[in-house]
């Protein structure tokens, strides 16, 4: 792989990347430092990746979910750094439901989160998702529902909230 | 709340934009990318290990291509005494340190060194242990290839013995006793070779060869011209002889 076709790789792909990063770990240094990793993984001399077997975007991704997993398994729950917290004219309870949001995605169990991650934000088919997390369509499918359910019932007050003061 | 609500709730979740140098940080990665390795790392367990099967291979491979060379191990591995002799090292200042100590003998003018200790020095040791091995191994081996035999160079051996040590060009100084050995001194003196980095005028060798252990060279003194003065700069002792009493069919 010469240096224009993997700059034009990085190009196509980093974006969706960086996001499911982030929204991993709930971190930009840490989301970027995986970006980076993972296509650093693509230079190794041993990298597994086979070109004939898996697309590139499905290996990318499953790069991007070992490394990530294991920088929020060393370290504590992640601290979501807000997309517009430091706009002064944002609205206060529009960062507070980000926020609120944020937090219950990222207090999903692991399974749960990569799921909804990769099939709400991502757009990605269930048989992606369950290539990257190398587990069954039916298993995906089952942690995308508990995982729904779960976030149905912890942000059903929030929504609740201002349809009760009216 | 339906599952309308809950993909508008989602959606208010935002990701901040990376940083713009991430771009440059990965291009970097891609010229600073780790070269593929042909061969895995070794240490020195590895580089050993490699050379021995190396030496092998090559006994292996000339037996089975030239059977002629390969023989009964050479008569050299038979000594009749082994000397221990201790070598030092002379710096510049005059201070001096012990090299090692080595364990050998004489066959037909040539020194078979059976052991070499350097206590100082593991790097050294280790080397001057392959090498020893390796020379011992071929000699058992391939003789003929390392160490041929022939009525030519036995006739000499036997001239340069009788002549008590003395081959063409040499200079006698004297004769010594030397641990109950009688023995000749040899001195030779010559012309530091044309390198850069010598820094010396010329050199001075002086050898006690004892013509009842094969011309062994129970002492010997180094030492380099400069300025018009000798300075030591290496000598050998020979502190003990001890006989084998096998085999004396290699002195005339």
């Amino acid at each position: 792989m010469n240096r224009d076709e993997y700059l034009q790789l990085f190009d196509e792909h980093h974006l969706p990347l960086y996001r499911f990063a982030y929204r991993m770990t709930g971190s930009v240094a840490d989301a970027e430092d995986i970006v980076q990793e993972c296509f650093l993984e693509l230079l190794r001399p041993g990298c597994s990746y086979d070109a004939k077997r898996t697309p590139i975007r499905t290996y990318l991704f499953g790069v991007v979910r070992n490394q990530s997993l294991k920088r929020v398994g060393q370290g504590a729950l992640p601290v979501v750094e807000s997309a517009t917290a430091h706009t002064p004219e944002c609205d206060v309870l529009r960062t507070e439901l980000e926020r609120t949001v944020a937090l219950a995605v990222t207090q999903l169990p692991e399974g749960q989160k990569e799921a909804l991650i990769l099939a709400h934000y991502e757009q990605m088919p269930l048989a992606e998702i369950a290539r990257v997390m190398e587990i069954e369509v039916t298993a995906v499918k089952s942690r995308l529902q508990r995982a729904r359910a779960h976030l149905k019932e912890t942000l059903a007050a929030y929504v609740a909230g201002p349809e009760r003061k009216r | 709340m339906n599952d309308i609500e809950l993909d508008e709730m989602l959606n208010q979740w935002a990701v901040p934009p990376a940083g713009a140098e991430l771009r440059e940080r990965v291009q970097a990665g891609f010229f600073s990318r780790p070269k593929r390795r042909w061969f895995p790392p070794v240490g020195w367990k590895g580089l050993f290990a490699g050379v021995a099967t190396a030496a092998v291979l090559f006994l292996v491979v000339t037996a089975a291509a030239f059977p002629s060379v390969l023989s009964s191990p050479s008569p050299a591995l038979r000594p009749p005494y082994v000397a221990m002799s201790n070598v030092t090292e002379y710096a510049k200042d005059g201070s001096s340190r012990l090299e090692s100590t080595v364990y050998s003998y004489s066959y037909k003018g040539n020194e078979i060194v059976r052991m070499e200790m350097d206590p100082d020095d593991r790097i050294h040791q280790a080397i001057i242990n392959i090498h020893a091995s390796m020379h011992l191994l071929l000699l058992r081996f391939v003789p003929n290839v390392v160490m041929p035999e022939s009525s030519a160079r036995d006739a000499w051996f036997s001239a340069y013995v009788k002549s008590g040590c003395v081959d063409k060009g040499d200079v006698v100084i004297g004769h010594e006793k030397v641990l109950t050995h009688e023995t000749t001194v040899i001195q030779n003196t010559g012309m530091p070779r044309a390198r850069l980095g010598d820094g010396y005028d010329g050199w001075r060798w002086t050898g006690w060869l004892a013509p009842d252990l094969g011309c062994f060279p129970l002492r010997t003194r180094n030492e380099e011209l400069v300025s018009g003065v000798y300075r030591l700069t290496k000598e050998r002792d020979t502190v003990g002889v001890m006989a084998r009493g096998s085999d004396t069919s290699i002195y005339p």
